[in-house]
C-alpha cells in the first residue's frame, strides 16, 4: 500500500472515530445536561423552602383603621396596646385617624429588630418598646408613630405652625395649666394683652393672623431683646451691622430690619400652646374637625381653624382663652391635708422621742 | 420648770438663733433682688419665676438645718451630763422630755416668724409684674411646718442613744449600699425610689419638703 493509501485510509478512520464518538457524547451531555438541570431546580425549590423557614411569622393586629404587624409572642400585649392607641387616636382625629390605614406600624422589642421578613414589610414604620414594656409603653409609642404618620399627611404650613406631631395624650388640664404659665410670662406685648383679655392679641400671639409679626407681637423693647437673642444668626445672614444698630444704638428700623430677614420668626406662645388651641378647635368641630383642618391646605391659619372648628376664628380663640384662664395652677402647695400630715408626724416623732430608750 | 427649761435650752442655742433668724430673714428679700430692676420688660417674668425658683431649694434646707441645730444643742448638755439632773428630777421622764421638745419648739417660732416677716417685706417692696403674685403667707406657713417636722424627727434620733442613731444611719445606708451593689451585679431593683416615693410623697413624712418653694408665682 502506497503511502498516499496509508494517509487517506488513516484520515477516513480518524473521521469515522471521530464521527461515532461525537454521536455518542451528544446524547451523553444531553442526560447530563437534564440531571444538572433537574439538579438545579432541586436546589433552588430547597433554596426557597429554606427562605421559606427563615421569614420570621408574623400577627397581624387591628383596632379601627390602626394596623399593626408584630411577633405571634407579642401579639397579646400589642393586640391590647393597639385597643388602646386607636381610642387615644379616634378621639383627637376622629375621621382623619382613618387615614392610617393606609400605613401599618411594625412592631418589635429593643434589641430583637425583624430582620427576616418579605421587603414590603420591612419597609412598614417601625415601633419599638423595650423589654419590659408594659401595655400602656406600647400604646403610648404607637399612639406616636401614628401621630407621626398623620402628621407626614397634612401640610408644611399647618406642619410649621403646630409641631411635626399632635399628641392625642396630652391631658388637656395639664397642657393649659402651662400655656397660662406663658400667657403670664411670654415676653411678648402680644401675649400680655391676651392676658388681660384682648382675643385679638391671643390670636396674634399664636400665630394665627397675617401681617407684620414683628410689629404686631412685640414692641420696641422686646424686638431688641429678640434681635439680642438671634444676633448670631443675624451675623450669619451678613446682617452684623443692622444687628449692632438695633442691640447697641436701639434703632428701631434696624431691628425691624434683623426681625423680618430671619428665616423663621416663631410666635411668642408656644408649639404646646398652639397645640392647645387646635385641642380646643377638635373638640368644637366634631370627628371631622381635624380632616377638615388638614383639607383646607393653601388658606390663612386664621380661616382653617375656623374651618375646623365650625366657628369664626374669634369665637375659638375666646374659648380657648376662657380655658387656659381656668387652668392656673395652684401655685404653693400647701393645702390643709399636707398641714395636718406634717402636724402628724411631728406629734409621732416627738412621741418617739418621749420613748427614749436611753431611759429604759 | 417649762420657763427654766426654756431658758436654759435659749442660752444654748442663742448663738446658733441668731444667724438663723438672719438667714430666715434674708432668704425671701435676697431671692426677690431680681425683682424691680430699672430695667423693667416682658422678659422680667419669666426671670423672676427662675430665680425664685433657684431660690426655692434654700428654704427646706434652711428649716432642715436650723431643725438640727436646735435638736442637737436641745439635748447635747442632758448626754454631756449623762443625763443625771434629768433623773435627778421628780417629773416623769416623758414629762421632762415633753417639755425639751416643747422649748424646742418656741424656740424655733423666732426663723419662723423672721422668715414670714422678711417674705411679707420683700413681696411688698418687689414690683411683681402683672400676671404674678407673692404668696409671703403660705411660704412661711409651710416653712414653719417643715421646721416642726425637721425638729422632731431630729430630737427623736437624737434623743435616743448613739447606738439608736446608728441603727438609723445604717438602715439609711445600707438601703444606699443595696442599691449601688445591685446596680454593679446588673440586678433592677428600685429600692432608693421606692423609698424616697415612700418618705416624700403623700403620705410620707416628708412630703412638706418637696413640690414648689416660690414666693412669687403665677
Amino acid at each position: 500500500m502506497s503511502d498516499r493509501w496509508r494517509s487517506r485510509c488513516l484520515v477516513a478512520l480518524g473521521l469515522a472515530i471521530a464521527t461515532n464518538a461525537a454521536a455518542q457524547q451528544a446524547p451523553v451531555l444531553e442526560r447530563r445536561l437534564q440531571r444538572l438541570d433537574t439538579l438545579q431546580r432541586a436546589a433552588t425549590d430547597a433554596l426557597v423552602r429554606a427562605e421559606r423557614a427563615r421569614i420570621e411569622p408574623l400577627d397581624t393586629l387591628k383596632a379601627g383603621s390602626l394596623v399593626v404587624v408584630a411577633r405571634p409572642a407579642d401579639a397579646a400585649l400589642v393586640s391590647q396596646a393597639t385597643i388602646v392607641a386607636w381610642g387615644k387616636l379616634d378621639t383627637l382625629y376622629g375621621d382623619a385617624a382613618q387615614r392610617i390605614a393606609a400605613a401599618p406600624l411594625l412592631f418589635f422589642r429593643q434589641g430583637h429588630p425583624i430582620q427576616n421578613v418579605p421587603p414590603a414589610v420591612k419597609q412598614l414604620q417601625h415601633v419599638m418598646a423595650s423589654e419590659d414594656a408594659t401595655v400602656a409603653d406600647v400604646a403610648f409609642q404607637l399612639v406616636r408613630a401614628a401621630s407621626v404618620s398623620i402628621g407626614q399627611a397634612t401640610d408644611t404650613a399647618l406642619t410649621n405652625w403646630l409641631g411635626p406631631m399632635l399628641l392625642p395624650d396630652a391631658t388637656p388640664s395639664v397642657e393649659r395649666s402651662h400655656v397660662y404659665v406663658e400667657l403670664v410670662t411670654a415676653p411678648a406685648t402680644a401675649v400680655r394683652h391676651c392676658h388681660a383679655g384682648a382675643v385679638e392679641s391671643c390670636a396674634a400671639a399664636l400665630g394665627t393672623v397675617t401681617g407684620d409679626r414683628a410689629l404686631v407681637w412685640y414692641d420696641a423693647t422686646e424686638r431688641r431683646a429678640v434681635v439680642r437673642q438671634n444676633q448670631e444668626t443675624a451675623q450669619h445672614l451678613g446682617l452684623a451691622a443692622p444687628s449692632h444698630a438695633c442691640v447697641e444704638q436701639e434703632s428701631d428700623a434696624a431691628c425691624l430690619e434683623v426681625l423680618h430677614a430671619l428665616p423663621w420668626f416663631e410666635p411668642p406662645l408656644s408649639t404646646e400652646a398652639r397645640q392647645s388651641l387646635v385641642r380646643v378647635a377638635v373638640s368644637l368641630g366634631g370627628r371631622r374637625a381635624f380632616a377638615r383642618l388638614a383639607a383646607s391646605a393653601g388658606r390663612p391659619l386664621s380661616q382653617r381653624l375656623g374651618i375646623a372648628a365650625s366657628v369664626p376664628l374669634d369665637s375659638l380663640v375666646h374659648n380657648w382663652r376662657e380655658l387656659v384662664i381656668a387652668a392656673r395652677p395652684h401655685p404653693v402647695t400647701l393645702s390643709a391635708r399636707f398641714a395636718w400630715a406634717a402636724v402628724g408626724w411631728g406629734v409621732v416623732f416627738g412621741l418617739l422621742a418621749l420613748r427614749s430608750t436611753r431611759w429604759r | 420648770m417649762f420657763r427654766m427649761i426654756l431658758f436654759t435650752q435659749w442660752k444654748w442655742s442663742r448663738l446658733i438663733l441668731l444667724p438663723a433668724v438672719i438667714a430666715a430673714f434674708a432668704l425671701p428679700v435676697f431671692s426677690v433682688q431680681v425683682v424691680g430692676t430699672p430695667n423693667q420688660s416682658g422678659w422680667e417674668a419669666r426671670r423672676i419665676l427662675s430665680a425664685v425658683q433657684t431660690w426655692g431649694i434654700a428654704y427646706p434646707l434652711l428649716a432642715t438645718g436650723i431643725a438640727l441645730a436646735i435638736a442637737m444643742t436641745a439635748w447635747g448638755p442632758d448626754h454631756r451630763g449623762r443625763h443625771v439632773y434629768a433623773l435627778s428630777l421628780p417629773v416623769p421622764r416623758w414629762n421632762y422630755a415633753l417639755q425639751r421638745f416643747g422649748a424646742g419648739i418656741v424656740l424655733l417660732i423666732a426663723p419662723a416668724l423672721a422668715l414670714w416677716i422678711g417674705a411679707a417685706l420683700a413681696a411688698t417692696t418687689a414690683q411683681i409684674p402683672a400676671g404674678l403674685h407673692a404668696y409671703p403667707v403660705a411660704l412661711a406657713a409651710r416653712f414653719t411646718l417643715a421646721l416642726a417636722v425637721a425638729y422632731a424627727v431630729f430630737f427623736a434620733i437624737t434623743a435616743g442613744t448613739t447606738r439608736t442613731a446608728g441603727y438609723v444611719l445604717a438602715t439609711l445606708g445600707g438601703i444606699v449600699l443595696i442599691q449601688i451593689f445591685a446596680a454593679s451585679v446588673g440586678i433592677e431593683i428600685q429600692l432608693l425610689p421606692f423609698v424616697s416615693d415612700r418618705l416624700l410623697l403623700w403620705p410620707g413624712p416628708f412630703e412638706i419638703f418637696s413640690g414648689r418653694w416660690m414666693l412669687i408665682d403665677v
